[in-house]
C-alpha cells in the first residue's frame, strides 16, 4: 500500500493545486464576506487537501487499516460523502430561505391592503 | 357577508381577469384577487375594476397566492373559502351549490368533480388525472373522481389549517395527506369551461412533469410532513 509509483513532478502538482484551491478559496470567502460558519467548511476541506498533498501516505494508512485495496477508492468514498453530506444540508437551507421569503412576501402584501375594501 | 370568500389566485390574466371579475360581481360572495407576480397589467386592471387585490412582491406560484388568500380570510374571520380560478374555467352557478353540499355533509374540504356524474373519459390528457386518482386511492382507499379539480371548498378548521402552514399547497398531494390525517372530503357535481385565454399554470409539458410529481408526493408525502391534529366539532 505504499505508494512507491507517485512521482515528485506529480506530488508538486498535487501540492500547487491544493495550495492553489485552498487561496481561492480564501480569497472569494474573503471578498464574498461568507457568514464565518459557512466559511469554516471549505477552509478545512482546502486544509485537509494540502495534508493529503504534502502527506499521501496518510491515506495509504488509513485505506490499509480499513482494508481497502486502493487509497484512491478510500479517498473518493470520504471525499464524496462529505460534499453529499454538504448539499444536503444546502438543500435544507434553500428550503428554508424560499419558505421564509415567501412567507415574507406574502406578509408584506396582506399588511398592504387597501383598507377601504369594495363592497 | 356569508362567511364565504373566493380566492381568485391570477398569474398573468390580464386578457381574462377583467370578465372574470364581472362574473364574480354578479354574484353574492366577497372575493379577493391573489396577484401572483404577474408581469403583465392583471393588477393594475383588476384594481381600475375595484376588485380588491392582494399583491404578491414576486411570483410564488399557486401555493402560495392560495396561502396568501387563506391567510386573509383567516385575518377577516371567513368561514369558508373556495379557490375560483381567474382563467374563467369555473362557473359560478357552482358556488351556492357547493355551500349549501358542505353544510349539509359537514365535510372539512370539498371538491367540485367534474366526472362524479359523468365517467371520465379515458385519453391522453385524463391519463394523469387516473393515475393520480389512484395513487390517492391506494393510499387513503377513498376515491375522488377528479382529484386535480381546482374548484374546492375549504371550511373554517382547513382556513386555520392552511394560514399556521408553509408546506401546504391547493393539489391533490396535500388533499391526500390531510385525508389520512382524518380530514373529511367530499364532492360535488359541477363541470367547467374551457379558459377564456392566456396560458395555465400547467401548460402542456409541464402538466406531464406536474402528473409525474404528484403521483410521487402523494404516495411519500405522509413520510415526509409532519401530523395535524384534527379537532372534532367544526364551527
Amino acid at each position: 500500500m505504499i505508494q512507491e509509483g507517485l512521482s515528485v513532478l506529480f506530488r508538486i502538482l498535487l501540492l500547487a493545486g491544493s495550495i492553489g484551491t485552498a487561496s481561492f478559496f480564501l480569497r472569494k470567502i474573503r471578498k464574498a464576506k461568507i457568514q464565518i460558519y459557512d466559511a469554516i467548511f471549505w477552509l478545512i476541506f482546502s486544509a485537509i487537501l494540502i495534508v493529503l498533498s504534502v502527506f499521501p501516505e496518510v491515506l495509504s494508512f488509513f485505506s490499509g487499516w480499513l482494508g481497502i485495496r486502493s487509497p484512491a477508492n478510500f479517498l473518493f468514498l470520504v471525499i464524496i460523502f462529505l460534499l453529499l453530506i454538504h448539499q444536503f444540508s444546502l438543500t435544507i437551507r434553500i428550503s428554508m430561505l424560499e419558505n421564509k421569503l415567501n412567507l415574507l412576501g406574502r406578509k408584506y402584501a396582506l399588511d398592504n391592503v387597501p383598507t377601504d375594501e369594495p363592497e | 357577508m356569508n362567511g364565504l370568500l373566493l380566492v381568485v389566485p391570477a398569474f398573468n390574466e390580464e386578457e381574462s381577469i377583467a370578465a372574470t371579475i364581472e362574473i364574480l360581481r354578479s354574484q353574492p360572495y366577497d372575493f379577493v384577487i391573489i396577484n401572483d407576480g404577474s408581469a403583465d397589467r392583471t393588477a393594475e386592471i383588476a384594481k381600475e375594476k375595484a376588485a380588491l387585490v392582494i399583491d404578491l412582491p414576486f411570483n410564488q406560484g399557486l401555493a402560495g397566492a392560495f396561502l396568501a388568500g387563506m391567510q386573509y380570510a383567516k385575518a377577516k374571520g371567513y368561514r369558508y373559502v373556495m379557490q375560483f380560478d381567474a382563467d374563467g374555467q369555473h362557473l359560478p352557478q357552482y358556488i351556492e351549490p357547493m355551500l349549501n353540499t358542505m353544510m349539509k355533509t359537514n365535510v372539512d374540504i370539498l371538491i367540485g368533480s367534474r366526472f362524479l356524474e359523468d365517467t371520465m373519459p379515458v385519453s391522453l390528457r385524463t391519463f394523469g388525472s387516473i393515475l393520480i386518482r389512484t395513487m390517492v386511492k391506494l393510499t387513503t382507499g377513498q376515491l375522488l373522481t377528479d382529484p386535480t379539480s381546482g374548484m374546492r371548498l375549504y371550511n373554517k378548521q382547513m382556513i386555520d389549517v392552511f394560514a399556521n402552514r408553509t408546506d401546504l399547497t391547493p393539489e391533490p398531494d396535500t388533499i391526500a395527506y390531510l385525508m389520512r390525517n382524518g380530514v373529511q372530503v367530499g364532492e360535488c357535481p359541477i363541470t367547467m369551461q374551457d379558459r377564456l385565454a392566456g396560458t395555465s399554470y400547467l401548460s402542456s409539458w409541464s402538466a406531464a412533469k406536474y402528473m409525474i410529481r404528484m403521483a410521487f408526493s402523494i404516495l411519500m408525502i405522509q413520510f415526509v410532513r409532519t401530523r395535524i391534529e384534527r379537532k372534532e366539532a367544526v364551527l
